[in-house]
């Protein structure tokens, strides 16, 4: 009885399984296969599409740098402190998930902008943001920090506390317990929260556009060829877009299944 | 030597209070206490993980209150072993020599090979901690703790995880390596047969208050109060009264004054309230004829239970329920069984007058 039972539960779930994978992968394959091949050697050789690939790459790479940079041991200090109004500060780091992106880029676009003194003193430094790949980078941030930073705090919190303790009696510094215990430990959760935020930075679209449109992203070349073109000449590079992005991602959660394993 | 002064730390809903324990170089000290007194807290504190409140630690009549953990050179070993996961076995037992100058080349190879050797570890450095088992983890922390030749060794409920063979052979290596080693050694426990078997001394503690601190055999025959008597196995504690200058318990039981020392009947105790007797398991003797004994009741078996190793036996005479232990081939060469009619005697040296002042915290 139990068992019939079991079963069906077990068909439903791979059915939805089923749907769920046929619904993600559909559409990208059906991409794929009906770009045209002319019009697809023609983008590849597109100097224009290769600047936008490589602008998406190079600014996803920085920001998921800079988010490691200063949101790892910000997740290590909400793994390891409980404080009144922490939920408050939780809540806070995970409001770009829940803003829609075009808000973000026309909230940063405020503070960035002429209009705001921050704008205002980042030009007189010299460091221009609006319409430049450090804008790109400041958009990528703002959206994907909340991704590496909740990765990581969750890979640190599972990691118990006495280990820290014991590495600390035994003779090593925080800072020691932190390098060989803690962040070693926690390394492969950490990498995984940095591929999503590299792939999260990779296909942002509507923050980055209100504040660089040129020079472009990929995601923002696309747009352009299909306002510009139609959905022909944005199908190609979509799919290098998606190929690249792929292939780079598939390697990346290897290495970290490898990183857990050992 | 580490001397504990006057040590309070507040927590919320909890505090340790007016801690002062010392325990001598090479020494065995045991911290016996319920779950939840406060006993890993304090560890933590002497390891400098916590810093206390007020009050003071000396380490060889160094004030090292405020100092780092890293600095004080003691060693912990907690309950869950606390292995480092992305070490081997070799790595985790190595981890505290790259931090310690002063270890190294044939001096460090010759400790790690003896710790290896005493602990039977030889096979398992190439492994992970993920694939051994509790008895093994227990020996590569202990080994890990004691590399480093700590000032004092802190074990956090060493044997709580362990299954009872594994337990009473590790036990019996700790013993072995403290004999060999003479560290330092500071056990917290709930369990007063590991005290029994392992510490010198002891101090009991209870709702972040030390009790009692003794030999291990003197808090053994002497509790001071019913609290520790109950965390000690001493299973008949019944409330005294004082009438007509007697004190009785249960139905009449009268108890003889010549019977008691000076010491139980001092002052404070002569108006009876607040007291209670306690008589071990162990001391109480049965038979199914009149006995010997300087006290002798008679009262009917209630319930019986075996673990295997000796009988527990529960008899309700005069109106109160007294547990005795016996040995299985004791119990059958009696004929005891549920019900039967017997005695049941004590005598004036195993009665133990206890005071009231953790009364309190024993009723759970």
């Amino acid at each position: 009885m139990s068992k019939t039972k079991l079963d069906r539960l077990y068909l439903l779930s791979k059915f939805s399984g089923l749907l769920i994978i046929s619904f993600i992968m559909y559409p990208i394959i059906n991409l794929l296969l009906t770009t045209d091949g002319k019009i697809m050697l023609e983008t590849v050789k597109d100097k224009d599409v290769i600047n936008a690939i490589w602008t998406s790459f190079l600014t996803a790479t920085i920001t998921t740098l800079t988010i490691f940079v200063f949101g790892v041991p910000f997740a290590y200090f909400l793994a390891r402190n409980d404080f009144k109004g922490k939920k408050i500060i939780e809540s806070i780091v995970d409001i770009p998930v829940v803003i829609p992106h075009t808000v973000a880029g026309i909230i940063l676009l405020t503070v960035l902008g002429r209009q705001c003194w921050l704008g205002r003193f980042l030009e007189s430094t010299g460091l221009e943001v609006i319409g430049t790949r450090v804008g790109i980078v400041i958009a990528m941030i703002f959206v994907s920090m909340p991704l590496l930073i909740n990765a990581a705090k969750d890979a640190f919190t599972s990691i118990s506390p006495r280990l820290e303790n014991v590495s600390r009696t035994l003779g090593a510094t925080h800072f020691q317990t932190f390098f060989y215990v803690t962040f070693s430990i926690g390394w492969p959760g950490i990498l995984t929260g940095m591929i999503l935020t590299w792939a999260r930075s990779i296909s942002e679209f509507g923050a980055v556009v209100m504040i660089t449109y040129h020079p472009m992203i990929a995601p923002t070349l696309i747009f352009d060829r299909f306002n510009a073109f139609g959905l022909e000449y944005s199908k190609p590079v979509s799919a290098i877009l998606i190929t690249v992005s792929l292939i780079i991602f598939i390697i990346l959660r290897l290495v970290a299944q490898r990183g857990v394993r050992n | 030597m580490i001397e504990i002064k006057d040590l309070s730390f507040r927590l919320p809903g909890f505090a340790l209070t007016d801690i002062s324990l010392t325990i001598n170089s090479t020494e065995f000290y045991a911290l016996l206490g319920p779950t939840g007194s406060g006993k890993t807290l304090l560890l933590e504190i002497i390891a400098g993980l916590k810093y206390p409140d007020s009050g003071s630690i000396l380490l060889n009549g160094q004030d090292v209150t405020g100092m780092k953990p890293e600095q004080r050179n003691i060693s912990i070993v907690y309950q869950d072993y606390a292995l480092f996961p992305n070490m081997s076995v070799e790595q985790n037992i190595n981890y505290g020599l790259r931090f310690r100058k002063k270890h190294s080349g044939v001096n460090y190879k010759s400790k790690f090979d003896l710790l290896v050797e005493m602990l039977g570890i030889q096979k398992l450095i190439k492994r992970s901690p993920q694939n051994l088992s509790g008895g093994e983890k227990q020996r590569v922390s202990l080994a890990r703790a004691l590399i480093v030749e700590p000032n004092i060794l802190l074990l956090d409920e060493p044997f709580s995880a362990l299954d009872a063979n594994t337990k009473e052979v590790i036990q019996v290596e700790l013993k072995k390596l403290h004999n060999t080693l003479k560290t330092t050694t500071l056990m917290v426990t709930h369990n007063f047969s590991e005290v029994f078997s392992l510490a010198e001394k002891v101090a009991i503690i209870k709702s972040g208050h030390i009790q009692q601190v003794g030999l291990t055999e003197q808090v053994f025959k002497m509790p001071n109060s019913r609290f520790v008597a109950n965390f000690v196995g001493m299973k008949n504690i019944f409330p005294l009264s004082w009438e007509n200058n007697i004190f009785s318990f249960g139905n009449k039981i009268q108890l003889n004054n010549d019977h008691l020392t000076e010491r139980q009947l001092t002052n404070k105790h002569t108006d009876g309230t607040g007291y209670y007797v306690g008589l071990r398991p162990e001391d109480l003797v049965i038979g199914i004829d009149t006995l010997l004994t300087d006290y002798q009741l008679d009262g009917t078996i209630s319930s019986v239970s075996n673990n295997g190793i000796f009988t527990e036996v529960t008899i309700e005479a005069r109106k109160l329920y007294f547990t005795a232990y016996l040995t299985p081939n004791r119990y059958f060469e009696l004929g005891l069984h549920e019900d039967k009619h017997i005695y049941l005697g004590f005598d004036r040296n195993n009665i133990n007058l206890l005071e009231e002042k953790s009364l309190e915290s024993t009723e759970r």
